[in-house]
């Protein structure tokens, strides 16, 4: 298959949604986890500062610092996980999207004259394969039941 | 009547797809804890050279905040991730296989004794159901007569091997009948 850009960039929308709503869930969770840990061992080394005074400097500017690199995380991380998302779903709405179609349009003709085919690093190449042959099984079964009636008649006589 | 759920057993249907997925999963997180970090980094100069006295200290304690934080982060990210990731990625693996394995009975057999099922919550339901029809055309279109169970309420159960196993005895037993 040729390596063509994909126009569409959401080829199943709701499953790629779904895909990209997971990655932005562990990175926030990833950076929100950080954070907390961050804050609480920082404010631990506050606290061991003895000039009580740059002591709550440290603490006082702590939760400010925190939110703002969170802000700043948000900000870079949500296009980022949203160019990945969309990225890394391609490789399974792509071919998902495709396999569809040409089940559809099967379905409307039963025409099975060109096989399913996928991107040569899409994921789903075995299923489109297993389609492939199990139609032209269906078709070549169809065809032998087809043709034995009047071979059947023949081989009685002899 | 409700139907009893029956759990996966096997946990990587599709390795290839699942570990990649999971794989980008962990790298996901990895990326969002090291941005963290870096910024935090970056802050805690700042506010060592801001400081009157005592910024050294801060400067001194700042690595191994930093490392000890970032080794937690992923001791406890990565097993969470390779979790989350295996159980997001059998809702598209699992029905994926067990069309392929529908499929490879069909190549196997040259019949289509039973219609595919996939679970409720799976994705690619509408995939499944056009599946069925195309090898339902595909029969009428080759001139075999479909054999298939008419199951307008598959889509609504969920299945195992064991109620698929039940579902290819059916056309047999309403031959015998």
């Amino acid at each position: 298959m040729s390596h063509t850009p994909r126009k569409k960039k959401l080829n199943k929308p709701k499953l790629q949604l779904k895909m990209i709503g997971v990655f932005l869930a562990i990175s926030s969770f990833a950076a929100f986890g950080q954070a907390l840990l961050l804050s609480q061992s920082l404010m631990e080394v506050g606290l061991r500062i003895e000039d009580t005074q740059v002591a709550r400097t440290v603490q006082d500017a702590m939760p400010g610092l925190l939110m703002r690199n969170l802000l700043w995380t948000a900000l870079f991380l949500l296009p980022f996980m949203l160019v990945v998302g969309v990225h890394v779903t391609h490789r399974i709405a792509g071919p998902a999207y495709r396999i569809e179609n040409y089940l559809r349009k099967v379905s409307e003709d039963g025409d099975i004259s060109e096989p399913c085919r996928v991107r040569d690093q899409d994921e789903l190449q075995n299923l489109a394969g297993s389609i492939n042959q199990a139609f032209t099984r269906l078709r070549n079964r169809a065809q032998e039941e087809a043709s034995a009636p009047a071979t059947e008649p023949k081989q009685a006589q002899a | 009547m409700q139907q009893k759920k029956h759990l996966r057993t096997r946990k990587l249907i599709d390795k290839s797809l699942q570990l990649r997925l999971v794989g980008a999963f962990v790298a996901v997180g990895c990326v969002a804890t090291l941005f963290q970090v870096v910024l935090l980094n970056q802050s805690m100069l700042s506010l060592s050279q801001s400081m009157p006295s005592n910024g050294d200290l801060l400067l001194a304690e700042t690595p191994g905040v930093l490392a000890r934080s970032v080794l937690i982060t992923l001791g406890v990210l990565i097993p969470a991730m390779t979790l989350v990731g295996i159980l997001v990625t059998h809702r598209i693996a699992g029905p994926a296989y067990r069309m392929r394995m529908y499929c490879n009975e069909i190549a196997a057999s040259g019949e289509v004794t039973y219609k595919c099922r996939i679970r409720q919550h799976d994705e690619l339901q509408s995939m499944c159901e056009v599946l069925n029809e195309a090898v339902s055309a595909v029969q009428r279109a080759a001139g075999t007569p479909s054999q298939t169970p008419s199951n307008p309420s598959a889509k609504d159960v969920e299945t195992a091997p064991s109620l698929v196993a039940d579902q290819r005895s059916q056309p047999a037993d309403a031959e015998a009948k």
